[in-house]
């Protein structure tokens, strides 16, 4: 007979919770830059600057405890005679004092250096990581003028070799191999080096012409039966509203975004505003269209961005109310580009939530915490060529979903599922439930809006491009 | 003997060292994390510069505790030793 012998007791250690279990996935799944981090980008200083800085903060430190040293030789000194004269036992007690605190203020000293060195150490892994963003090739001698055509397939085949080794199809370029194609492309055929900025300024302008940066609004009322106007108390419920917004999703016509505004308890006004990406054509009335793209990408006011501060205007917020933006794809950049202005006109925006967003050639505003959500396998962050603008305001989360053990993850081989809302909306799971310190941070810029217990009313606006 | 003068050359590198950490952090780094790390320095000066002041009351306390012991000593010089 085999088996266990007697009683068997049942085992009523508690498991791991569901929140550690989330946050430990969260880790595995997500590579985060930000926090706090700064960069060179826009504060001017080096990391040499700040190791230098902590190196000097250390020595300084070593000072003190020299010093405490110093007197703690003296102190000795005094304790054989201080029984001897009125003043002995009080200048003892302040050579002590003088000891302690001087080894107290030395440990202080030493972690500033400490974390000066971690804040140095933090500019540099998300600079290499920013810059590793842009994929730099081989280019041989005279691709421009004579060989722009062997050269664009060169890259378009590295391009391809890059999206197959990330389990895409042949043709779905990942973001780093979509920014160095775009790049590649421009160089072969006008020997600009870094181009895709200078194009997209030139086809923005291109298209003006035929598609008005001036755009009209309406209040709407959504189809209720198709969702998505729920109270978002969490990154995961902002994507949804996003994806809400799609007119596919038959809850709005086309041109449609949503601003919610909150009253808190205690009275607080305060706003988010929701933008989709792009729709439909390239020349029409939806200022949602692909002709948007070059202007936003660039950080220019499009009609979807003029559009949106109608509708901050229309909704009653007024200059000092606080108001947060998300966006998805173009959305993102447009969230980008109208935080900039909300704030030049006296707006606070202390969060910007950019879902698959090319936000790499626009700055935010100092102040506004950037929540930027990739895909390492989504071709559209990487349609700007640019890094992320990495600052110690933006909180970068970039998921490779090729090394995902998701299923969801796991089944996107093209650009449909792996720049699309429902994946990033389980991206955005995983962002709440991570216990990532940087994504924290971030997320704090959103706790006036994500309150749930704040009194919401969501207004829904189509935009129309006008001509 | 002598604590007084080694005290008072503590509390001098005290105050250089306050004056030293104040200036360190690159005036020309800005946002919110230079911001934070500035405060951080400038409390660590403040505490520092507390010090700085115990130093120098401990300094004038033992210089008057060894002119004290002078004259104790001298009183006893002329009687019985003393272990002083």
């Amino acid at each position: 007979m085999s088996g266990p012998v007697g009683p068997v007791i049942p085992d009523w250690s508690p498991g791991p919770s569901s929140e550690s279990v989330a946050a430990a996935n969260a880790a595995n799944e997500l590579t985060v830059y930000g926090g706090g981090i700064g960069s060179t980008v826009d504060i001017e200083v080096s990391t040499e600057d700040i190791r230098a800085c902590a190196s000097q903060i250390s020595a300084l430190a070593s000072r003190l405890r020299h010093a405490g040293s110093r007197a703690r030789v003296c102190a000795y000194g005094l304790s054989s005679t201080a029984h001897l004269t009125s003043f002995g036992a009080l200048s003892l007690d302040r050579a002590w004092d003088v000891v302690h605190s001087a080894d107290s203020r030395a440990a202080s000293l030493d972690d500033l250096a400490e974390r000066l060195q971690v804040a140095a150490q933090g500019y540099e892994d998300s600079e290499d990581a920013a810059a590793a963003v842009t994929w730099r090739i081989f280019r041989a001698p005279f691709v421009f003028p004579f060989f722009p055509l062997v050269h664009i397939q060169f890259a378009a085949a590295l391009a391809a070799a890059d999206a197959v080794a990330h389990g895409q199809e042949p043709w779905a370029f990942t973001r780093e191999g979509t920014g160095m194609f775009l790049r590649e492309y421009i160089y072969a055929l006008t020997g600009m080096d870094d181009g895709v900025e200078n194009i997209a300024a030139l086809v923005a302008a291109g298209v003006l012409p035929y598609n008005s940066n001036r755009a009209t609004i309406r209040s709407i009322v959504p189809n209720a039966m198709a969702g998505g106007a729920e109270q978002i108390t969490d990154t995961e419920g902002l994507v949804n509203a996003i994806g809400a917004l799609y007119p596919e999703a038959g809850n709005v016509p086309p041109g449609s975004f949503r601003i919610d505004r909150m009253v808190a308890a205690d009275g607080q006004v305060s706003g988010t505003v929701i933008i989709p990406g792009t729709q439909d054509d390239i020349v029409g009335f939806n200022p949602n269209n692909w002709a948007s793209n070059p202007g936003a990408m660039v950080g220019g006011m499009t009609a979807v961005a003029n559009g949106v501060i109608a509708g901050v205007i229309a909704s009653g917020f007024k200059p000092g109310d606080t108001i947060n933006l998300a966006g998805h794809s173009q959305g993102a950049m447009v969230s980008v580009v109208v935080a900039n202005a909300l704030v030049d006109a006296g707006y606070k925006v202390p969060g910007v939530l950019s879902v698959g967003g090319p936000i790499g050639l626009i700055s935010a505003p100092a102040a506004t915490e950037v929540l930027a959500v990739e895909h390492r396998e989504d071709p559209v962050p990487g349609a700007d060529d640019a890094p992320p603008p990495v600052s110690e305001n933006l909180t970068w989360v970039d998921r490779p979903l090729s090394e995902s053990t998701d299923p969801l993850a796991m089944s996107v081989h093209d650009p449909t599922g792996s720049h699309g809302v429902d994946m990033y909306v389980n991206t955005a799971a995983l962002v709440d439930a991570s216990d990532n310190d940087a994504i924290q941070d971030a997320l704090a810029a959103w706790d006036a809006q994500f309150d749930p217990d704040a009194e919401v009313t969501t207004f829904y606006y189509q935009a129309t491009r006008d001509f | 003997m002598g604590q007084a003068m080694v005290l008072r050359s503590v509390a001098d590198d005290l105050e250089e060292v306050a004056v030293s950490v104040r200036s360190a952090v690159p005036a020309h780094w800005t946002g919110d994390a230079a911001q934070n790390f500035q405060r951080t320095a400038t409390s660590a000066t403040s505490g520092i510069t507390a010090v700085h002041a115990i130093a120098q009351e401990a300094a004038r306390l033992a210089q008057q505790h060894e002119w004290e012991l002078t004259a104790v000593r001298a009183a006893l010089s002329s009687g019985a030793p003393m272990p002083v």
